[in-house]
């Protein structure tokens, strides 16, 4: 069947043109628990709810996870501590990283961690690289490097890994980026992160930045360093930000659960997580998706809109009469994988879901034979008008309940 | 404090290739069509619909989607009114009506615009990827045909066909190339390339529209504007509709809040915020938050509880204004 369908799907896309500029796929950081928990409208979950979602995060493919800012005082770290232990009691596939500022304090905190756990951990260590943010902070700019330099070794130092996170690098200039990378890079940093602090890229800038700095860690003689994009969504451009950023060279992308965040938030991890695998970057397990979205809503009070992509409840939904005959077609025919593409992009299966069929104001009468099949009901004419005048004449999506009341009568009469 | 905005790079343009479209910019309202498709809105009353109307001509949107008249009687009476709305109230805003390669679909929309006198716009959509095509039991030939009698009837009336291949996304460019011939050599003023199922990346609507134009070019229509119409179901709608604009379409389509069929289209607001800053466009992004709360009213939208959060990062983003050297860019 795939065969086939290759042949009835002409990819625009180009899966050769979007091959990653490196081998072994991208990866994934998850920034619920600590970006996710700075949006306004998010509330502070117990540290039992957080490791849920961690669990969570790791069947879905997830391998590393931010586990909080240690430096925000003793409740933060007692829950980073918290939420190490838990992964390395129950075993989870998921590495946990603390953010720390670049203040003794907030890396001692991490350092302490780490010595009570008795395991490194991955410092994401971020300082602003921008001029604008030197300007705004009243730091001279000459003086990052030998900053960044003393924050990155004195981490690395103690033994852990360092994650050199460049805030607000993508309104930094090359030659600026050029300097603080060498300087962390010098002083051991394994990874790089490209912060879009502000979430001002557009995909264009963020596969230029990207690119930019690979072939800066290439020319340094650090190949080999990891490279992170971290990003935001005020321009509602962060998923496609993260996916250009990787095309330009970032191996590890970061996101939250349903794009929770600082102001109008991240990219939403479960995103991310789709358009890998359709792009064949990264091949997660989809299964327990949805259980993610669910554990992360519960967990922040946020609720799923309904119009969120691949989460939301009208993800595979349609009341449309044009939509609805195709899909009837295809399921007649007996197509399940066309069932499942035809009005798709993404596989409803994938999730564990399937393409829902309802009746409304839209509707045609492939919506109202839909239905019917599915209460094994005959296809009775007049029924079946009744049914699709009724939904004419209504403002909303009819309900099940509206539907049964509708079609009472008609089961009462056939018993009769 | 205007060194450090001097000192901001932006990395979008900064100095390689311009990042600007090649032709202005515009902007179609989908809200009361593909918006009135999402399975969790009202319909909102003709009074309703009329108000929004009033907020999507303010904001500088060019062209508003007034209905489907072929999908029932009701959508036929509020097209009507719109039109006449918009004639009588003087609004500067082209509308557009949807609708099939249909008698069915076709005739309503060329009555409305006999009985109004409003140069009416028609979206004509027609399925043509190999998918849809197998499923429906179409034959090309027949499509050939459809395309070439209901875009030349449409025309001969006084109607203006903007030409739309659904599922143009997954569909084969010799089709696409020999359908839209047909359609403009029958008189179809514009083609849409929809992205029905939302499945294009930022770097497929670039090669796509690239490819539509170069096909119109080469088929001496080059007056023939190309629309993009894209939906979200990657969360790629926004970053998928510049890629489209930067490679030659010349009119984006979207709707309020993003609201429309499945999880939706390209959200407008941040069409139009990107569109400013990029300096593509001067739309009045201060009207914007007006606009979307009286669409969320009309259609009954439940957001989430973020709305408060967009609109007050699209005021961030007017208050920013567009970047200088994106401008400089675009002049040059």
């Amino acid at each position: 069947m795939t065969g086939e369908l290759d042949q009835l799907v002409f990819d625009w896309n180009g899966a050769e043109t979007l091959a990653l500029p490196f081998t072994g796929g991208v990866s994934f950081d998850d920034e619920t628990l600590r970006d996710g928990l700075q949006s306004p409208s998010a509330r502070h979950p117990a540290v039992e709810e957080k490791l849920a979602l961690l669990e969570l995060a790791a069947a879905v493919g997830v391998t590393a996870a931010d586990v909080g800012l240690p430096g925000a005082g003793d409740a933060a770290t007692r829950d980073a501590e918290a939420l190490c232990r838990g992964i390395v009691a129950n075993r989870l596939t998921i590495a946990p990283n603390c953010a720390a500022r670049a203040a003794e304090e907030d890396i001692r905190r991490v350092l302490d961690i780490s010595q009570r756990i008795g395991s490194a951990i991955e410092i994401a260590l971020f300082i602003a690289s921008s001029p604008l943010r030197c300007h705004v902070e009243g730091w001279p700019v000459d003086d990052l490097a030998r900053r960044v330099a003393r924050w990155v070794g004195f981490g690395v130092g103690h033994g852990n890994p360092v994650t050199f996170v460049a805030e607000d690098a993508t309104r930094s200039r090359p030659d600026d980026l050029r300097r603080v990378f060498s300087a962390a890079v010098g002083a051991g940093a394994t990874r790089i992160c490209i912060a879009d602090t502000a979430g001002q890229a557009t995909p264009v800038g963020a596969h230029r930045c990207a690119r930019f700095v690979r072939q800066t860690l290439a020319e340094i003689g650090a190949p080999g360093v990891g490279l992170d994009w971290h990003g935001h969504n005020d321009r509602g451009l962060a998923v496609a930000n993260a996916l250009a950023a990787a095309w330009g060279g970032a191996d590890r992308l970061h996101g939250t659960a349903l794009g929770v965040g600082e102001r109008v938030g991240n990219p939403p991890m479960e995103q991310l997580l789709v358009n890998a695998r359709l792009l064949g970057w990264a091949h997660p397990d989809l299964s327990r998706l949805m259980e993610y979205a669910a554990s992360a809503s519960r967990m922040a009070g946020v609720p799923i809109p309904d119009g969120a992509p691949v989460v939301g409840r009208d993800a595979f939904r349609t009341t449309t009469g044009v939509h609805a005959a195709a899909i009837m077609k295809a399921g007649l025919a007996g197509d399940e994988d066309i069932v499942d593409l035809i009005y798709s992009a993404v596989p409803a299966r994938w999730l564990g879901r399937h393409q829902e069929i309802e009746i409304g104001p839209m509707s045609g009468s492939s919506n109202v034979r839909a239905w019917l099949a599915a209460h094994g009901r005959p296809e009775d004419r007049a029924l079946l008008e009744r049914i699709l005048a009724a939904a004419k004449r209504s403002d909303h999506t009819l309900s099940e309940e509206e539907l049964q009341s509708i079609a009472e009568p008609w089961g009462q009469r056939e018993k009769a | 404090m205007g060194a450090p905005e001097l000192s901001v790079f932006d990395w979008g343009s900064g100095g390689v290739a311009p990042v600007a479209p090649p032709a202005e910019v515009s902007f179609l309202d989908e809200t009361l069509r593909d918006g009135l498709q999402s399975p969790s809105v009202r319909q909102p009353s003709l009074g309703e619909k009329v108000s929004l109307l009033h907020l999507i001509g303010g904001v500088g949107i060019a062209t508003a989607n007034v209905g489907y008249p072929g999908s029932g009687s009701a959508a036929r009476r509020d097209a009507e009114a719109l039109c006449r709305e918009i004639a009588a109230a003087g609004l500067s805003l082209g509308a557009k009506c949807a609708g099939r390669t249909c008698a069915n679909d076709v005739l309503p929309v060329v009555e409305i615009a006999q009985r109004t006198g409003l140069a009416l716009e028609m979206g004509m959509f027609l399925g043509v990827s190999p998918l849809r095509i197998r499923t429906e039991g179409w034959e090309f030939d027949r499509l050939m045909r459809l395309a070439d009698h209901w875009a030349g009837f449409a025309t001969r009336w006084g109607v203006r066909v903007l030409f739309v291949t659904e599922d143009t996304t997954r569909s084969r460019p010799e089709d696409i190339a020999r359908i839209y011939q047909t359609a403009v050599r029958a008189g179809a003023a514009r083609v849409c390339i929809a992205d029905t199922v939302g499945c294009a990346t930022p770097v497929g609507a670039h090669a796509l529209v690239r490819f539509v134009r170069a096909t119109l070019d080469a088929a001496g229509a080059a007056g023939v504007g190309i629309d993009w119409h894209g939906h979200n179901d990657r969360g790629l709608a926004v970053a998928n509709s510049l890629a489209a604009a930067l490679a030659g379409a010349d009119r984006l389509h979207g709707t309020a809040l993003g609201v429309g069929e499945r999880v939706g289209n390209a959200a407008i607001e941040h069409l139009l915020a990107n569109a400013f800053r990029l300096g593509w466009a001067r739309p009045r992004l201060e009207l914007v938050p007006s606009y979307l709360q009286a669409a969320c009213s009309a259609l009954g939208i439940r957001h989430g509880g973020d709305l408060p959060l967009v609109l007050e990062s699209l005021r961030r983003l007017a208050s920013s204004g567009p970047r200088r050297s994106d401008l400089r860019l675009k002049a040059s």
